[in-house]
Protein backbone atom coordinates (compact mmCIF):
# COMPACT_ATOMS: atom_id res chain seq x y z
CA UNK A 1 0.00 0.00 0.00
CA UNK A 2 2.78 2.34 0.97
CA UNK A 3 4.69 1.57 -2.17
CA UNK A 4 1.65 2.21 -4.33
CA UNK A 5 1.17 5.61 -2.74
CA UNK A 6 4.84 6.43 -3.20
CA UNK A 7 4.70 5.44 -6.88
CA UNK A 8 1.65 7.58 -7.45
CA UNK A 9 3.32 10.53 -5.81
CA UNK A 10 6.41 10.01 -7.91
CA UNK A 11 4.35 9.91 -11.12
CA UNK A 12 2.48 13.04 -10.12
CA UNK A 13 5.73 14.82 -9.36
CA UNK A 14 7.10 13.77 -12.73
CA UNK A 15 4.01 15.11 -14.44
CA UNK A 16 4.24 18.41 -12.67
CA UNK A 17 7.91 18.68 -13.58
CA UNK A 18 7.10 17.97 -17.23
CA UNK A 19 4.40 20.62 -17.19
CA UNK A 20 6.88 23.09 -15.78
CA UNK A 21 9.39 22.19 -18.45
CA UNK A 22 6.79 22.59 -21.15
CA UNK A 23 5.89 26.05 -19.92
CA UNK A 24 9.44 27.25 -19.59
CA UNK A 25 10.39 26.00 -23.08
CA UNK A 26 10.91 28.98 -25.37
CA UNK A 27 8.29 29.40 -28.08
CA UNK A 28 9.38 29.38 -31.74
CA UNK A 29 10.41 32.83 -32.78
CA UNK A 30 12.01 33.78 -29.49
CA UNK A 31 15.46 33.35 -30.93
CA UNK A 32 16.93 32.23 -34.21
CA UNK A 33 18.33 29.07 -32.69
CA UNK A 34 14.96 27.74 -31.63
CA UNK A 35 13.52 28.53 -35.02
CA UNK A 36 16.11 26.41 -36.77
CA UNK A 37 15.60 23.48 -34.42
CA UNK A 38 11.85 23.74 -34.88
CA UNK A 39 12.34 23.65 -38.65
CA UNK A 40 14.31 20.47 -38.36
CA UNK A 41 11.34 18.73 -36.78
CA UNK A 42 8.35 20.36 -38.44
CA UNK A 43 9.03 21.79 -41.91
CA UNK A 44 7.43 25.16 -42.31
CA UNK A 45 5.11 25.78 -45.23
CA UNK A 46 6.55 27.97 -47.92
CA UNK A 47 5.03 30.07 -50.67
CA UNK A 48 5.32 27.15 -53.09
CA UNK A 49 4.85 24.13 -50.87
CA UNK A 50 2.48 22.82 -48.21
CA UNK A 51 3.89 20.20 -45.87
CA UNK A 52 1.48 17.52 -44.83
CA UNK A 53 0.61 16.74 -41.25
CA UNK A 54 0.88 13.18 -39.93
CA UNK A 55 -2.90 12.91 -40.12
CA UNK A 56 -2.90 13.84 -43.78
CA UNK A 57 -0.08 11.40 -44.45
CA UNK A 58 -2.05 8.64 -42.80
CA UNK A 59 -5.05 9.59 -44.90
CA UNK A 60 -2.94 9.28 -48.03
CA UNK A 61 -1.77 5.79 -47.18
CA UNK A 62 -5.30 4.73 -46.43
CA UNK A 63 -6.78 6.17 -49.57
CA UNK A 64 -4.48 4.45 -51.99
CA UNK A 65 -2.83 5.65 -55.12
CA UNK A 66 0.19 6.93 -53.25
CA UNK A 67 3.09 4.57 -53.81
CA UNK A 68 4.92 6.20 -50.94
CA UNK A 69 3.76 8.50 -48.21
CA UNK A 70 3.51 12.03 -49.56
CA UNK A 71 5.34 14.62 -47.53
CA UNK A 72 4.43 17.84 -49.24
CA UNK A 73 2.18 19.19 -51.97
CA UNK A 74 2.63 22.10 -54.28
CA UNK A 75 0.61 25.09 -53.21
CA UNK A 76 -2.14 25.42 -55.79
CA UNK A 77 -4.62 27.91 -54.42
CA UNK A 78 -6.95 27.80 -57.35
CA UNK A 79 -9.11 25.47 -59.34
CA UNK A 80 -6.97 24.34 -62.27
CA UNK A 81 -8.41 24.59 -65.75
CA UNK A 82 -7.97 22.23 -68.67
CA UNK A 83 -4.42 22.62 -69.92
CA UNK A 84 -3.14 24.05 -66.64
CA UNK A 85 -0.17 22.63 -64.83
CA UNK A 86 2.25 23.44 -62.04
CA UNK A 87 5.88 22.42 -61.86
CA UNK A 88 8.31 23.32 -59.10
CA UNK A 89 11.13 21.06 -57.97
CA UNK A 90 13.17 23.73 -56.25
CA UNK A 91 14.90 22.38 -53.18
CA UNK A 92 13.49 18.90 -53.64
CA UNK A 93 16.33 16.39 -53.31
CA UNK A 94 16.82 13.46 -55.62
CA UNK A 95 14.75 10.43 -54.86
CA UNK A 96 12.40 7.85 -56.28
CA UNK A 97 9.87 9.36 -58.66
CA UNK A 98 6.27 8.21 -58.52
CA UNK A 99 3.32 9.38 -60.54
CA UNK A 100 -0.26 9.32 -59.32
CA UNK A 101 -3.20 9.75 -61.65
CA UNK A 102 -6.67 10.19 -60.23
CA UNK A 103 -9.34 9.80 -62.88
CA UNK A 104 -12.10 11.27 -60.74
CA UNK A 105 -10.34 14.57 -60.11
CA UNK A 106 -8.62 14.42 -63.54
CA UNK A 107 -5.33 15.24 -61.89
CA UNK A 108 -1.85 13.86 -62.36
CA UNK A 109 0.75 14.42 -59.64
CA UNK A 110 4.47 13.69 -59.76
CA UNK A 111 6.27 13.02 -56.51
CA UNK A 112 9.99 12.87 -55.95
CA UNK A 113 10.92 11.39 -52.59
CA UNK A 114 7.40 12.09 -51.38
CA UNK A 115 7.45 15.76 -52.37
CA UNK A 116 5.15 16.82 -55.15
CA UNK A 117 7.11 18.45 -57.94
CA UNK A 118 4.42 18.73 -60.58
CA UNK A 119 0.71 18.47 -61.13
CA UNK A 120 -1.50 18.85 -64.17
CA UNK A 121 -5.02 18.36 -65.40
CA UNK A 122 -5.07 15.11 -67.35
CA UNK A 123 -7.28 13.56 -69.97
CA UNK A 124 -8.18 9.90 -69.75
CA UNK A 125 -9.92 7.21 -71.72
CA UNK A 126 -13.43 7.56 -73.04
CA UNK A 127 -16.17 5.34 -71.70
CA UNK A 128 -15.64 2.76 -74.44
CA UNK A 129 -11.84 2.98 -74.17
CA UNK A 130 -11.27 3.04 -70.47
CA UNK A 131 -7.94 3.79 -68.91
CA UNK A 132 -6.89 0.76 -66.84
CA UNK A 133 -6.56 1.22 -63.10
CA UNK A 134 -3.58 -0.11 -61.20
CA UNK A 135 0.15 0.27 -60.79
CA UNK A 136 2.29 0.30 -63.88
CA UNK A 137 6.02 0.72 -64.30
CA UNK A 138 7.17 2.93 -67.16
CA UNK A 139 8.14 0.40 -69.82
CA UNK A 140 9.51 2.62 -72.50
CA UNK A 141 10.10 6.30 -73.21
CA UNK A 142 9.79 7.97 -76.58
CA UNK A 143 10.49 11.63 -77.13
CA UNK A 144 9.01 12.00 -80.59
CA UNK A 145 6.74 9.04 -80.71
CA UNK A 146 4.10 8.71 -83.37
CA UNK A 147 1.32 6.27 -82.68
CA UNK A 148 1.19 3.46 -85.19
CA UNK A 149 -2.28 2.62 -83.98
CA UNK A 150 -3.85 6.04 -84.46
CA UNK A 151 -1.29 7.68 -86.69
CA UNK A 152 -1.19 10.59 -84.29
CA UNK A 153 1.76 12.38 -82.72
CA UNK A 154 2.30 11.45 -79.08
CA UNK A 155 5.20 13.57 -77.89
CA UNK A 156 7.06 12.59 -74.74
CA UNK A 157 5.45 9.20 -74.43
CA UNK A 158 5.86 7.17 -71.25
CA UNK A 159 4.49 3.77 -72.12
CA UNK A 160 2.78 1.92 -69.30
CA UNK A 161 1.35 -1.25 -70.81
CA UNK A 162 2.24 -3.52 -73.66
CA UNK A 163 -0.96 -2.70 -75.51
CA UNK A 164 -0.12 0.94 -75.82
CA UNK A 165 -1.51 2.77 -72.82
CA UNK A 166 0.85 5.65 -72.12
CA UNK A 167 1.19 9.08 -70.64
CA UNK A 168 1.89 11.57 -73.39
CA UNK A 169 1.55 15.17 -74.37
CA UNK A 170 -1.74 16.18 -75.87
CA UNK A 171 -4.09 19.07 -76.26
CA UNK A 172 -5.87 19.03 -72.92
CA UNK A 173 -9.23 20.73 -73.31
CA UNK A 174 -12.75 20.42 -72.06
CA UNK A 175 -14.86 17.59 -73.39
CA UNK A 176 -11.96 15.61 -74.83
CA UNK A 177 -11.04 12.04 -74.02
CA UNK A 178 -8.40 9.57 -75.10
CA UNK A 179 -8.33 6.00 -76.35
CA UNK A 180 -7.08 4.85 -72.95
CA UNK A 181 -3.95 6.92 -72.61
CA UNK A 182 -3.40 9.67 -70.09
CA UNK A 183 -2.99 13.00 -71.85
CA UNK A 184 -1.18 15.90 -70.22
CA UNK A 185 -0.19 19.31 -71.59
CA UNK A 186 2.80 18.91 -73.87
CA UNK A 187 4.96 21.33 -71.91
CA UNK A 188 4.23 19.37 -68.76
CA UNK A 189 4.86 16.10 -70.59
CA UNK A 190 8.33 17.35 -71.55
CA UNK A 191 9.21 18.04 -67.91
CA UNK A 192 7.71 14.72 -66.89
CA UNK A 193 9.74 12.98 -69.57
CA UNK A 194 12.93 14.49 -68.23
CA UNK A 195 12.12 13.78 -64.59
CA UNK A 196 11.28 10.11 -64.98
CA UNK A 197 13.18 6.98 -65.84
CA UNK A 198 12.11 3.62 -67.13
CA UNK A 199 10.81 1.55 -64.24
CA UNK A 200 9.35 4.44 -62.26
CA UNK A 201 5.93 3.52 -60.99
CA UNK A 202 2.67 5.08 -62.08
CA UNK A 203 -0.51 4.53 -60.07
CA UNK A 204 -3.80 5.11 -61.79
CA UNK A 205 -6.71 5.29 -59.38
CA UNK A 206 -10.26 6.50 -59.31
CA UNK A 207 -10.92 7.83 -55.84
CA UNK A 208 -14.36 8.04 -54.34
CA UNK A 209 -15.62 11.48 -53.51
CA UNK B 1 -17.95 -1.75 12.04
CA UNK B 2 -15.04 0.47 12.79
CA UNK B 3 -12.67 -1.66 10.74
CA UNK B 4 -14.88 -1.48 7.69
CA UNK B 5 -14.99 2.28 7.86
CA UNK B 6 -11.20 2.53 7.90
CA UNK B 7 -10.96 0.29 4.90
CA UNK B 8 -13.48 2.43 3.05
CA UNK B 9 -11.56 5.54 4.01
CA UNK B 10 -8.36 3.96 2.76
CA UNK B 11 -10.00 3.06 -0.52
CA UNK B 12 -11.36 6.55 -0.93
CA UNK B 13 -7.98 8.04 -0.21
CA UNK B 14 -6.28 5.80 -2.76
CA UNK B 15 -8.90 6.58 -5.38
CA UNK B 16 -8.49 10.29 -4.80
CA UNK B 17 -4.74 9.99 -4.95
CA UNK B 18 -4.93 8.06 -8.21
CA UNK B 19 -7.18 10.67 -9.77
CA UNK B 20 -4.82 13.40 -8.68
CA UNK B 21 -1.85 11.49 -10.04
CA UNK B 22 -3.65 10.91 -13.35
CA UNK B 23 -4.42 14.58 -13.77
CA UNK B 24 -0.99 15.67 -12.68
CA UNK B 25 0.83 13.21 -14.92
CA UNK B 26 -1.12 14.20 -18.04
CA UNK B 27 1.50 16.75 -19.17
CA UNK B 28 4.15 14.06 -18.87
CA UNK B 29 2.19 11.83 -21.23
CA UNK B 30 1.57 14.67 -23.66
CA UNK B 31 5.17 15.78 -23.73
CA UNK B 32 6.51 12.27 -24.10
CA UNK B 33 4.14 11.24 -26.90
CA UNK B 34 3.55 14.51 -28.67
CA UNK B 35 7.20 15.43 -28.91
CA UNK B 36 6.56 18.82 -27.36
CA UNK B 37 7.28 20.85 -30.47
CA UNK B 38 3.99 19.95 -32.16
CA UNK B 39 1.89 21.30 -29.35
CA UNK B 40 1.83 24.83 -30.67
CA UNK B 41 0.68 23.79 -34.18
CA UNK B 42 -2.71 25.20 -35.11
CA UNK B 43 -5.54 22.75 -35.39
CA UNK B 44 -6.94 24.36 -38.53
CA UNK B 45 -4.40 22.75 -40.80
CA UNK B 46 -4.98 19.28 -39.48
CA UNK B 47 -8.69 19.72 -40.01
CA UNK B 48 -8.28 20.05 -43.76
CA UNK B 49 -8.23 16.66 -45.34
CA UNK B 50 -5.70 15.76 -48.00
CA UNK B 51 -8.39 14.68 -50.44
CA UNK B 52 -10.16 17.99 -49.92
CA UNK B 53 -6.92 19.77 -50.78
CA UNK B 54 -6.62 17.79 -54.00
CA UNK B 55 -10.28 18.24 -54.82
CA UNK B 56 -9.94 21.99 -54.44
CA UNK B 57 -7.51 22.18 -57.34
CA UNK B 58 -9.35 19.75 -59.58
CA UNK B 59 -11.37 20.98 -62.53
CA UNK B 60 -14.03 18.55 -61.37
CA UNK B 61 -15.26 15.26 -62.61
CA UNK B 62 -15.61 14.70 -66.30
CA UNK B 63 -19.21 14.52 -67.33
CA UNK B 64 -18.96 13.07 -70.82
CA UNK B 65 -15.62 12.78 -72.48
CA UNK B 66 -15.85 12.22 -76.18
CA UNK B 67 -13.10 10.90 -78.36
CA UNK B 68 -11.53 13.61 -80.43
CA UNK B 69 -12.91 14.00 -83.91
CA UNK B 70 -9.60 13.61 -85.70
CA UNK B 71 -8.80 10.38 -83.96
CA UNK B 72 -12.21 8.93 -84.59
CA UNK B 73 -11.95 9.70 -88.27
CA UNK B 74 -8.59 8.02 -88.41
CA UNK B 75 -9.87 5.08 -86.48
CA UNK B 76 -12.83 4.63 -88.80
CA UNK B 77 -10.75 4.78 -91.96
CA UNK B 78 -9.29 1.49 -93.20
CA UNK B 79 -5.64 1.33 -92.45
CA UNK B 80 -3.01 0.62 -95.02
CA UNK B 81 -0.45 -1.58 -93.40
CA UNK B 82 3.13 -2.00 -94.36
CA UNK B 83 3.53 -5.06 -96.58
CA UNK B 84 6.63 -6.31 -94.79
CA UNK B 85 4.85 -6.90 -91.52
CA UNK B 86 3.35 -10.28 -90.72
CA UNK B 87 -0.41 -10.41 -90.87
CA UNK B 88 -0.69 -11.83 -87.36
CA UNK B 89 1.11 -10.50 -84.32
CA UNK B 90 3.91 -12.67 -82.89
CA UNK B 91 2.01 -13.64 -79.79
CA UNK B 92 -0.94 -14.81 -81.81
CA UNK B 93 1.39 -16.83 -84.06
CA UNK B 94 2.90 -18.46 -81.00
CA UNK B 95 -0.53 -19.30 -79.68
CA UNK B 96 -1.44 -20.84 -83.00
CA UNK B 97 1.71 -22.96 -82.96
CA UNK B 98 1.04 -24.22 -79.45
CA UNK B 99 -2.68 -24.77 -79.88
CA UNK B 100 -3.54 -25.30 -83.55
CA UNK B 101 -6.84 -23.67 -84.49
CA UNK B 102 -9.75 -26.07 -84.71
CA UNK B 103 -11.46 -26.71 -88.05
CA UNK B 104 -13.85 -24.08 -89.30
CA UNK B 105 -16.95 -26.15 -88.55
CA UNK B 106 -16.02 -26.35 -84.89
CA UNK B 107 -15.80 -22.58 -84.62
CA UNK B 108 -19.39 -22.16 -85.65
CA UNK B 109 -20.66 -24.55 -83.02
CA UNK B 110 -18.47 -23.71 -80.08
CA UNK B 111 -19.03 -20.19 -78.86
CA UNK B 112 -15.75 -18.44 -78.14
CA UNK B 113 -14.83 -17.50 -74.63
CA UNK B 114 -15.81 -13.93 -74.08
CA UNK B 115 -14.83 -11.56 -71.30
CA UNK B 116 -17.39 -11.23 -68.53
CA UNK B 117 -19.90 -8.45 -69.18
CA UNK B 118 -18.85 -6.68 -65.99
CA UNK B 119 -15.54 -5.63 -67.51
CA UNK B 120 -17.32 -3.77 -70.26
CA UNK B 121 -14.16 -3.10 -72.18
CA UNK B 122 -14.85 -4.43 -75.60
CA UNK B 123 -18.05 -5.28 -77.26
CA UNK B 124 -18.06 -8.96 -78.17
CA UNK B 125 -19.99 -8.63 -81.44
CA UNK B 126 -17.62 -5.96 -82.69
CA UNK B 127 -14.66 -8.16 -81.82
CA UNK B 128 -15.93 -11.20 -83.62
CA UNK B 129 -17.25 -9.39 -86.62
CA UNK B 130 -13.86 -7.79 -87.12
CA UNK B 131 -14.83 -5.54 -90.01
CA UNK B 132 -12.67 -6.62 -92.96
CA UNK B 133 -9.67 -4.40 -93.07
CA UNK B 134 -11.32 -2.25 -90.47
CA UNK B 135 -10.10 -1.20 -87.17
CA UNK B 136 -9.53 -3.73 -84.41
CA UNK B 137 -11.04 -3.47 -81.00
CA UNK B 138 -7.97 -1.91 -79.46
CA UNK B 139 -9.52 -2.16 -76.05
CA UNK B 140 -7.17 -1.10 -73.38
CA UNK B 141 -7.73 -3.07 -70.27
CA UNK B 142 -7.06 -6.31 -68.54
CA UNK B 143 -5.96 -8.24 -71.54
CA UNK B 144 -7.97 -11.09 -72.83
CA UNK B 145 -6.58 -12.91 -75.78
CA UNK B 146 -9.60 -12.48 -77.96
CA UNK B 147 -9.42 -14.11 -81.32
CA UNK B 148 -5.98 -15.47 -80.58
CA UNK B 149 -6.38 -19.15 -79.93
CA UNK B 150 -9.92 -20.30 -80.50
CA UNK B 151 -11.33 -17.95 -83.06
CA UNK B 152 -9.11 -16.75 -85.86
CA UNK B 153 -10.62 -13.75 -87.63
CA UNK B 154 -12.53 -14.55 -90.77
CA UNK B 155 -10.55 -12.11 -92.85
CA UNK B 156 -7.33 -14.04 -92.37
CA UNK B 157 -5.71 -12.40 -89.39
CA UNK B 158 -6.14 -9.06 -87.83
CA UNK B 159 -5.36 -5.93 -89.82
CA UNK B 160 -1.63 -5.31 -90.09
CA UNK B 161 -0.03 -3.08 -87.55
CA UNK B 162 -2.87 -3.39 -85.08
CA UNK B 163 -1.95 -5.47 -82.09
CA UNK B 164 -4.78 -7.05 -80.13
CA UNK B 165 -5.00 -6.43 -76.42
CA UNK B 166 -2.87 -9.23 -75.16
CA UNK B 167 -0.92 -7.87 -72.24
CA UNK B 168 -2.32 -8.41 -68.81
CA UNK B 169 -2.07 -5.91 -66.01
CA UNK B 170 0.53 -7.29 -63.58
CA UNK B 171 -1.19 -8.49 -60.42
CA UNK B 172 -0.44 -6.42 -57.38
CA UNK B 173 0.88 -8.57 -54.56
CA UNK B 174 -0.11 -7.57 -51.09
CA UNK B 175 2.50 -6.85 -48.44
CA UNK B 176 0.35 -8.69 -45.91
CA UNK B 177 0.66 -12.48 -46.20
CA UNK B 178 -2.35 -14.67 -46.74
CA UNK B 179 -3.79 -16.25 -43.60
CA UNK B 180 -2.81 -19.68 -44.88
CA UNK B 181 0.79 -18.62 -45.43
CA UNK B 182 0.90 -17.03 -42.04
CA UNK B 183 -0.53 -20.14 -40.37
CA UNK B 184 2.04 -22.31 -42.13
CA UNK B 185 4.84 -20.07 -40.88
CA UNK B 186 3.52 -20.24 -37.32
CA UNK B 187 3.23 -24.01 -37.62
CA UNK B 188 6.84 -24.17 -38.77
CA UNK B 189 7.99 -22.11 -35.82
CA UNK B 190 5.99 -24.31 -33.47
CA UNK B 191 7.60 -27.40 -34.93
CA UNK B 192 11.08 -25.95 -34.54
CA UNK B 193 10.23 -24.88 -31.01
CA UNK B 194 9.02 -28.34 -30.09
CA UNK B 195 11.91 -30.10 -31.79
CA UNK B 196 14.68 -28.12 -30.10
CA UNK B 197 14.11 -29.17 -26.46
CA UNK B 198 13.46 -32.74 -27.53
CA UNK B 199 16.76 -32.89 -29.34
CA UNK B 200 18.54 -31.32 -26.38
CA UNK B 201 16.97 -33.85 -24.03
CA UNK B 202 17.98 -36.68 -26.28
CA UNK B 203 21.55 -35.36 -26.46
CA UNK B 204 21.68 -35.13 -22.65
CA UNK B 205 20.40 -38.67 -22.31
CA UNK B 206 22.91 -40.03 -24.79
CA UNK B 207 25.70 -38.15 -22.98
CA UNK B 208 24.70 -39.72 -19.68
CA UNK B 209 24.49 -43.14 -21.21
Amino acid sequence: MKWLALTLVAVAAGGLFAAQLGDSRPRPGDSTETVTTAKAFVPQDTAARVYLTPEQQREASADGGFRETPRSLLRVDRRMQYGDFEWNDEGVPAGPVTIRVDLRTQLLSVFRGGHEIGTAVALYGADRKETPLGNFPILWKGRNHRSSLYDAPMPYTLRLTGDGVAIHGSNVRWGAATHGCVGVPTDFARRLFEATRTGDMVSIVRTTS
Amino acid sequence: MWGIRTVQKHKLAIAGLMCLAGVASAPLAVTSFGGGSDLSLPGVKTAERLMAMLDARSPGEREAGALTQSKRRLAAAPRVGTPGKPSTPPLEQLAQVIVPPPPASAIVEVPPILPPPASGIVEPPAVLAGAPGGFGPGGFGPGIVVGGVGAPPAGGGSPPGVSPPTTEVPPVTSAVPEPGTWAMMLLGFAMIGSAMPRRRRRALLSARA
